[in-house]
């Protein structure tokens, strides 16, 4: 935690650990699949193919476990009347604050894998070519109810165009 | 209004399409001596068809593009099949640039670049009238140029005598490097054995009847001369005739001797500066300048043809007194500029990052080392002994470059290794910020700010500030922004 800054206020739904889990599966699961293939298929390169198959599968098995729950832990987020403030990421952590005013679209946006779990993500957008906040992993009712609050309260306070 | 069309000389600018597979194949001839075997007849065959296409695609635009000027709005029409029509009300124009190519001087003709910004989520949307005459352009620019005042003295015109740090660019040698990578390409795809050619064996075997020591430092010369000179030319080919206004809300830039570039810029579009000092021309207390601006891209842009490039390689006193111009603020802006460096965590992440790297490199030539044979052992710690103290030097420049501060209506970031980057920003500007931390920095209690803006990159870093000092910074830049994140109810 960052001394002397407050955690934005609410978390995420539960169900973004399982999504999490499905997500981080479908991307460790080729590499690991292709490599035992491999070992399999290729006999006399078996002991270097295996080494790098333990290696890969450790690492797989150890993001497929850890990151989902790291991620739960740390994902927050929270909608005042003057501002957008979220918490994302496990080992890179990325806290983003966006002032009403400087909102220019708010739209819910959700993957395949993302709405099976009934979930959606929320991406604020400013004028800033950095990329816009997302916050991925809520009720896909919650999310779209956010949208709509922040789209009055963005427009009922008067922006700056840019 | 009625809708106009683009110069019918433009054909003309179509055919030099068909050049490039002229000169591949005239270049094969020559270098074969007129025997062409199968695969060279293929590839060059494939070239000129290719161009051929090309060309036609772009005659056939050419014909069909249509453009007009209505009261409060630019349209464009193009396209045979696929017809599009595009428009830009002109309000919302960010600048108007001019530009000409050597062909397109020679036929009298101009593009103009009609540019609506960059907007959130999609690319640029770069309005191009390829191909308009002379006068028009120029009306053109005058009439979708809102600032029309009368100019006032220029701010700065180009001084031959900056001249001298044009060669302390490396993109010199990097083209020379392209050039030379390309020509053995093409003879590859070619299938012409290098060794064939007559003149490189020529040189090859000159190289190979001299001594050791002139064999390396010969070539190393050869190259920095030709990078010394490509680096001449293109500063004075982009630079030629450079002459920046600024008349009322307008800033103006002219350059170029070929090819013409002209950039109009709002001031309110303005966010910010951005002073970048590489190493050779650090040394020589020389310095870049590039606006912050909304719609003209970013300053690692390609150098040559960068939009937002104010000035051309300068001393950094001249860089100084332009920015203070361009941004409305006293001659002295920059010369009390007092920036908090960062903590000493920031100078070990550093190290840590360089010596690593080195680490990445060694290991496997150690591990391989150990196995097969010494001789990759001894590869090893020579280039240790060459790459430790590099790496520790660059850690070091990098921890000294490290600052930020506030200055007036301005906040200061600077960071960068070999090339060191001062980025002035409007406070006013800043849409909001992020706060990043790897799990090493959250342990070594510092983190990385990044100050949101509509222009340039779209936010900028201050790197690895310990957090206290960071948060002091950020609320003291955008009062009342961070509240949710200090607890202020």
């Amino acid at each position: 935690m960052l001394a002397g800054v407050k955690a934005p206020r609410n978390r995420l739904d539960r169900r973004a650990v399982r999504w999490w889990i499905v997500q981080a599966l479908v991307v460790a699961t080729p590499p690991v699949a292709v490599l035992a293939l491999l070992t399999a298929l290729i006999a006399p390169a078996r002991t270097w193919l295996g080494l790098s198959l333990a290696i890969t599968g450790a690492l797989a098995v150890a993001y497929v476990v850890v990151m989902p729950w790291w991620r739960y832990r740390v994902h927050r987020w929270e909608v005042t009347d003057d501002a957008v403030y979220a918490l994302s990421g496990w080992w890179w952590q990325r806290r983003r604050i966006t002032p009403m005013a400087r909102i220019q679209t708010v739209d819910t946006a959700s993957g395949p894998i993302q709405r099976l779990f009934g979930l959606a993500g929320l991406v604020v957008t400013t004028a800033s070519a950095a990329g816009p906040v997302h916050i991925q992993g809520l009720d896909r009712s919650l999310a779209a109810e956010l949208a709509q609050t922040l789209a009055t309260r963005a427009q009922a306070i008067p922006g700056d165009g840019q | 209004m009625t809708w106009e069309r683009l110069e019918p000389r433009m054909v003309a600018v179509s055919l030099t399409w068909l050049l490039p597979p002229l000169g591949s194949t005239l270049l094969t001839l020559l270098l074969t001596g007129g025997d062409l075997n199968l695969a060279a007849v293929i590839t060059l065959g494939a070239i000129v068809l290719t161009f051929v296409v090309i060309a036609a695609v772009f005659a056939v635009r050419l014909a069909t593009t249509r453009f007009r000027l209505d009261g409060d709005r630019v349209e464009l029409r193009s396209g045979l099949l696929l017809r599009r029509h595009r428009t830009v009300p002109r309000d919302r124009i960010r600048s108007v640039d001019v530009t000409a190519t050597p062909i397109h001087q020679l036929l009298g003709l101009r593009v103009v670049r009609i540019n609506p910004g960059v907007q959130a989520g999609a690319g640029r949307r770069e309005v191009v009238l390829d191909g308009v005459g002379v006068a028009r352009a120029e009306s053109l620019r005058r009439l979708l140029d809102p600032g029309d005042a009368a100019p006032d003295t220029a701010l700065a015109v180009l001084t031959w005598r900056w001249l001298r740090y044009a060669p302390l660019s490396v993109w010199g040698v990097a083209g020379v490097g392209v050039v030379v990578g390309g020509f053995f390409r093409l003879l590859d795809s070619l299938r012409i054995n290098p060794a064939d050619v007559g003149f490189l064996r020529d040189i090859w075997s000159g190289l190979t009847g001299m001594p050791l020591w002139a064999a390396i430092v010969l070539p190393v010369l050869i190259v920095l001369g030709l990078g010394a000179l490509t680096s001449l030319s293109t500063f004075v080919e982009g630079w030629w005739g450079y002459r920046l206004e600024v008349t009322g809300d307008a800033i103006d830039v002219r350059r170029g001797l070929f090819s013409t570039r002209s950039v109009w810029l709002d001031r309110a579009r303005l966010r910010g500066v951005q002073i970048s000092e590489p190493h050779p021309l650090r040394w020589a207390r020389g310095a870049r300048l590039n606006a912050i601006a909304i719609g003209l891209g970013t300053s690692e842009d390609r150098s040559t043809s960068n939009r937002s490039a104010l000035l051309p390689p300068a001393p950094r006193s001249e860089a100084f007194r332009v920015t203070a111009g361009i941004l409305q603020e006293e001659p002295d802006l920059l010369y009390g500029l007092k920036l908090t460096g960062a903590p000493r965590a920031a100078l070990r992440r550093r190290l840590s990052w360089g010596l690593g790297g080195v680490l990445l490199l060694e290991a496997p030539l150690v591990l391989l080392g150990a196995l097969l044979t010494d001789v990759l052992l001894h590869i090893a710690w020579i280039s240790a002994a060459v790459l430790v103290p590099l790496a520790i030097a660059g850690a070091v420049d990098a921890y000294r470059n490290l600052g930020s501060g506030l200055h007036g209506n301005y906040l200061v970031t600077r960071y960068g290794t070999y090339n060191r980057r001062t980025v002035l920003l409007d406070r006013a500007g800043i849409l909001g910020w992020s706060i990043d931390q790897s799990v090493f920095q959250r342990r070594a209690g510092i983190a990385t700010f990044v100050a949101m803006v509509g222009a340039g990159r779209g936010g900028y870093k201050i790197r690895d500030v310990a957090v206290a000092d960071g948060l002091a910074l950020a609320s003291a830049a955008t009062p009342g922004m961070l509240d949710e994140l200090l607890g202020v109810p």
